[in-house]
């Protein structure tokens, strides 16, 4: 009871943090965009900003520079020296970054009038000025009353220019909005240590459970399962039995011509039928399985054909034959495709789906600890998923696809099947 | 049993871990204000080769309009220096002619473009054009910009020598060096060369430059401006004329040399010159225009026994750098009539 107890704290404990994990990614989730102004200063008609602070919180940023009523307003975007160049001596505002999330930092620039001469007819020239139709932007808007330019940052220093034009001209209020992915670090470590907790709980649950009945065939059946799992990474395709089996097998299959064919397709059936026998007797649970390729399986005539395909089979058998061992074994040697490792778990799934109806059974798919498996096939549906992703592979890739299926269609549990 | 209770020790510790991380997450949310990093300071070309595209664009667009209309006026936008006055006379030649054969061609198909890493203004950039449909040669044309508040403006142009293997730039997306006039770097300066290919046009194989450039020869304009001071001088020989004909050239005054560095070194160097031809006859003799620019220029004039032609001549000469034992040669050139008058 108490045993029950703690394991569900735990897993109401873990749900807890899943679900904080969670909603610190939506719930209390930043914003997505940064929006900050800036408010003109001084007496120039011209926003500029330092190189640096368009990009300063994304590199895609939206840009409204608006004035108090119908004035054309412009925007552009140039090189830094070229913007500092077109400004000269005219007054301006400076954004050089932020104060805060919300606003800008700006400050009044009044450049040096270099020579007297100039300083006389440049502040006619200079007030209301517009930027517009410059060779040297990259990108500029012109409006009125607000002018919305996007930009995209791209390599080089860029600063943008903002300028009331006209003769009653006024420096515009910039918006820089720039669109953000916010940060989500408390999500995965808040799921990750829910589930932990969740597979903590059901751990506490499972193993009270599963005392009384420890000789049960179900545990055996689990650890085959899981033997299976680490055969499949290594030969992917089944075929990759070659790894486990002793090298000896994969010369054969390389050097020794059609000859050993004859030898090695001779002892194939019976070795065949005992295995499946064997294995039919030892694990009830095979016959639960639904046979994956029950049409494709026959259909192939692995059996008969002295191919060279059919090599591996031979091989497998003998392999199992030799250590003559426990069904682990019969797993090693990788004789038996994927789809196998696919059955045990459904089966071992719908094992536990009986075991533990309700809480414990919708908490394991929440979790996601154990990937989803489709429900138990009928026998004659079940065919296709069993070609899978070899099948697919080899005539993807143009290998014949007759061989190779042979191969282990033959050590398929679905010709165990046939032999039932 | 044991197995399972430390495994529910662990499990404790677990949902400890947890809460804290809960805790954390709440608490936790606000980030550093970011301040700007821009990257840092290099030399590149003034414009990217598309913003060079929509400055050559607007030029040629601004040419074609005037040339549609007649109309010198349009050229002013887009449209400078040495340029406009040749392109200002061609219009109204061809408006008085009716005419437009004079009008030089500027194809807006470019092989190559040359853009300057100038940091300051003016700025000069580069462009050789295709050539055009009759195969008349390839054009290399300069643009400057005065100041950052005034457009890229055609400033001048040339035709590329037949035969011409020019000399390598710098990709456009490094940039060229564009040389001040006095530069000393190169065999000679550009202001100089421009003066000394001027004095060479001028006294001919006399001059006490001609050393350091290619044989007369081999240049096409020298050979051009040969050729035409033969057939006019044979022409005014006559006997009931008498006359005699010259041309000389100075560097045209106020106008900047535009110098662009070359791959090897050296440079090319692009400048325009006033040319003044003088056909004179014996006293009471009346000379008539040949040619079609002649006759437009001098149209509603009162004949005498002398002409004075202007010519705004363009050239662009390659200079190699200093210590080199290359010779200056003539890149291209444009010799066009922009005034006449009897007298």
């Amino acid at each position: 009871m108490l045993r029950r107890l703690l394991g569900s704290i735990l897993i109401v404990l873990g749900l807890a943090a899943a679900g904080l994990g969670v909603a610190s990614a939506t719930l209390w989730r930043e914003s997505d965009s940064v929006v900050a102004t800036a408010a003109p200063r001084g007496d120039g008609t011209l926003v500029v900003t330092d190189p640096g602070v368009l990009e300063l919180v994304g590199s895609d940023v939206t840009v409204v520079a608006s004035v108090p009523g119908d004035e054309k307003v412009t925007v552009a975007v140039g090189r830094d020296l070229d913007v500092v160049g077109w400004v000269g001596i005219d007054h301006y505002t400076r954004v050089t970054g932020l104060t805060d999330w919300t606003t800008l930092t700006t400050k009044a620039e009044e450049p040096e009038v270099p020579a007297p001469a100039e300083g006389e007819e440049a502040p006619e020239s200079g007030l209301g000025a517009n930027p517009a139709g410059n060779d040297m932007w990259v990108a500029e808007v012109t409006g009125e009353g607000s002018a919305t330019l996007r930009w995209t940052d791209r390599p080089g220093r860029w600063s943008l220019i903002a300028a009331g034009v006209g003769e009653d001209a006024q420096a515009p209020t910039i918006e820089l909005t720039w669109p953000r992915t916010p940060s989500t670090p408390w999500l995965w470590p808040g799921v990750g240590a829910g589930a932990a907790l969740v597979v903590a709980g059901l751990a506490v649950l499972l193993v009270r459970r599963r005392k009384p009945r420890p000789g049960a065939p179900g545990a055996g059946q689990e650890g085959v399962g899981q033997e299976g799992v680490g055969q499949e990474g290594v030969g992917p395709d089944g075929s990759g039995a070659g790894t486990e089996v002793a090298p000896r097998t994969g010369q054969d299959l390389v050097q020794d011509g059609p000859d050993d064919v004859a030898d090695a397709a001779a002892p194939t059936a019976p070795l065949m039928t005992r295995r499946s026998r064997r294995q039919g007797a030892a694990t009830g649970a095979w016959k639960a399985v639904p046979a994956p390729g029950p049409t494709a399986g026959p259909a192939r005539t692995g059996g008969g054909e002295p191919t060279d395909g059919a090599e591996p089979t031979v091989a497998a058998p003998q392999e199992a034959e030799a250590t003559d061992g426990a069904p682990e074994q019969e797993m090693s040697t990788g004789a038996i495709p994927m789809l196998t490792r696919r059955e045990r778990r459904e089966q071992e799934e719908a094992r536990r789906a009986a075991e533990h109806p309700g809480i414990t059974g919708r908490l394991r798919a929440l979790t996601g600890s154990i990937p989803v498996v489709r429900p138990p096939e009928d026998p004659a549906t079940g065919a296709p998923p069993t070609r899978s992703h070899t099948s697919a592979w080899r005539q993807a890739w143009g290998f014949e696809p007759v061989a190779g299926d042979t191969s282990h269609r033959d050590t398929a549990p679905d010709a165990e099947g046939d032999a039932r | 049993m044991t197995a399972s209770t430390s495994r529910t020790r662990r499990s404790r510790w677990t949902a400890a871990t947890a809460l804290l991380t809960a805790g954390l997450l709440l608490t936790g949310c606000a980030a550093d204000l970011p301040t700007p990093s821009p990257a840092p300071e290099e030399s590149g070309p003034a414009l990217t080769l598309d913003q060079n595209a929509r400055v050559l664009e607007s030029v040629n667009k601004a040419v074609a309009a005037a040339d549609e209309a007649l109309d010198p006026d349009q050229l002013a936008s887009r449209v400078t220096g040495p340029a406009l006055a040749v392109r200002t006379s061609q219009l109204e030649v061809a408006k008085e002619s009716g005419s437009t054969d004079w009008v030089t061609v500027l194809p807006a198909e470019y092989q190559q473009i040359i853009l300057p890493t100038t940091q300051t203004w003016p700025r000069t950039s580069f462009a050789i054009t295709n050539s055009t449909e009759d195969l008349a040669p390839p054009r290399l044309l300069a643009l400057v910009q005065e100041g950052p508040r005034d457009p890229f403006k055609l400033w001048g142009w040339v035709q590329l020598r037949p035969g011409l293997r020019m000399p390598a730039f710098a990709d456009a997306k490094i940039g060229s060096e564009i040389l001040a006039p006095d530069d000393s770097s190169l065999l000679i300066s550009p202001q100089d060369v421009v003066a000394q290919y001027a004095d060479l046009l001028t006294t001919g194989d006399g001059s006490a430059f001609a050393d350091s450039f290619e044989p007369a020869a081999e240049d096409p304009f020298r050979t051009l401006l040969k050729g035409i001071a033969e057939s006019q001088g044979a022409l005014l020989a006559q006997e009931r004329v008498e006359g005699t004909y010259t041309f000389s050239t100075v560097p045209r005054p106020d106008t900047p040399v535009q110098a662009v560095r070359t791959a090897d070194g050296g440079a090319v160097v692009m400048a325009a010159l006033d040319g003044t031809e003088v056909m004179e006859g014996k006293e009471g003799s009346v000379l008539s225009p040949t040619g079609t620019t002649a006759s437009a220029l001098l149209q509603g004039q009162t004949p005498t026994n002398r002409v004075t032609g202007g010519f705004t001549d363009m050239i662009a000469l390659f200079v190699p750098p200093a210590g080199s034992d290359q010779k200056v040669m003539l890149v291209g050139y444009s010799h066009v009539q922009t005034s006449a008058t009897f007298g």
